[in-house]
């Protein structure tokens, strides 16, 4: 019950972002993000990031799993 | 295995849907939706967009909170009131442990979620006697955004106190959503030791605005199909990185 008035402003605070982005689309418009090059180029460079973590990690256990056995 | 997981993931489930918070949040987010849906002030046109615009913000906002609000404190919880031992003392692997805890509490916050999808879709159909596919894609997608922020929440709790959990994952949450709009345009305006800060930052923080098709399905436009996928994909594989690391720190922790 205490988070109560966090709840009700954070709401209160959200809907005044959201009403300020709807704002800003219509003087500016800027392009979706599913439009975006830029944003493509974000997402697949963020995944090619974790594929690289993923396959750095997979390697340690394989190596670690070996030296133990 | 499969049926310690089950019984793990229920027993999460039960402790989340129990909480005072998730029910605040989902009578909160369903009274406005309800009340966006049925008071009358425009136009039809213009009050299927409202009902459309509040119904979107409402299930991501309430979703996303509720799951910070659960996932921060869970392990924290289970290790201070030393309920962890009897299960650990099993043969269950703590990563099966941390990741049916992060099933059930998600699995709590998509059926708050699912009846504030529900009452928004039934609006639209009184409205507009049908529901477009793209109300559903976007519905779908601020699930797999509140996975996410489910995730990166379970990551943080193998750190820190559920106080500092939570206020952290809603201040990556936020950076998440400003990355493309403001982080990228400060990277610019600066220069040195700040733009390569700001950059690795960058770098690093989950794309929350990719998954937002709100604007899509008020102002009816098309999203492409690879585009979706492309979304899907990387939802998924940040989710399942930070779980992944949430598990390694776990296991590597003394509890």
């Amino acid at each position: 019950m205490r988070l109560i008035p966090v709840v009700l402003t954070i709401f209160l605070l959200a809907s005044v972002a959201a009403a300020h982005e709807e704002g800003g689309h219509s003087h500016h418009h800027e392009p979706h993000h599913w439009e975006s090059a830029e944003m493509r180029h974000n997402i697949l460079a963020q995944l090619g990031g974790m594929v690289v973590l993923g396959a750095a990690a997979g390697s340690y256990l394989l190596i670690r799993r070996r030296v133990n056995a | 295995m499969l049926r310690a997981f089950l019984a793990l993931v229920k027993l999460s489930f039960l402790e989340a849907v129990r909480r005072q918070i998730l029910h605040v949040m989902v009578l909160l987010s369903l009274v406005v939706i309800a009340v966006a849906g049925t008071v009358s002030f425009f136009d039809l046109g213009v009050q299927v967009k409202i009902v459309k615009d509040t119904g979107m913000v409402m299930i991501l906002l309430a979703g996303s909170l509720s799951v910070v609000f659960l996932i921060s404190g869970a392990l924290f919880h289970d290790v201070e009131q030393r309920l962890v031992y009897p299960l650990l003392a099993r043969p269950i692997p703590r990563g099966l442990y941390l990741f049916a805890r992060y099933t059930g509490a998600l699995a709590a916050v998509y059926a708050g979620m699912s009846l504030m999808a529900l009452t928004l879709l039934i609006l639209l159909w009184v409205h507009l006697r049908t529901v477009s596919e793209l109300a559903i894609v976007a519905i779908a997608f601020t699930y797999l955004e509140v996975a996410l922020v489910g995730a990166l929440a379970m990551l943080l709790s193998t750190f820190f106190t559920p106080a500092m959990t939570a206020t952290l994952t809603l201040f990556l949450y936020l950076l998440g959503s400003l990355k493309m709009g403001y982080l990228h345009h400060l990277a610019e305006r600066n220069t040195g030791f700040a733009k390569w800060a700001i950059t690795a930052i960058s770098a690093v923080l989950p794309n929350m605005e990719a998954f937002r098709f709100k604007d899509a399905l008020v102002h009816d436009l098309s999203v492409p199909a690879n585009y979706l996928l492309l979304v899907a994909i990387y939802g998924i594989c940040y989710a399942a990185t930070c779980v992944a690391l949430s598990i390694w720190n776990f296991g590597r922790r003394e509890v």
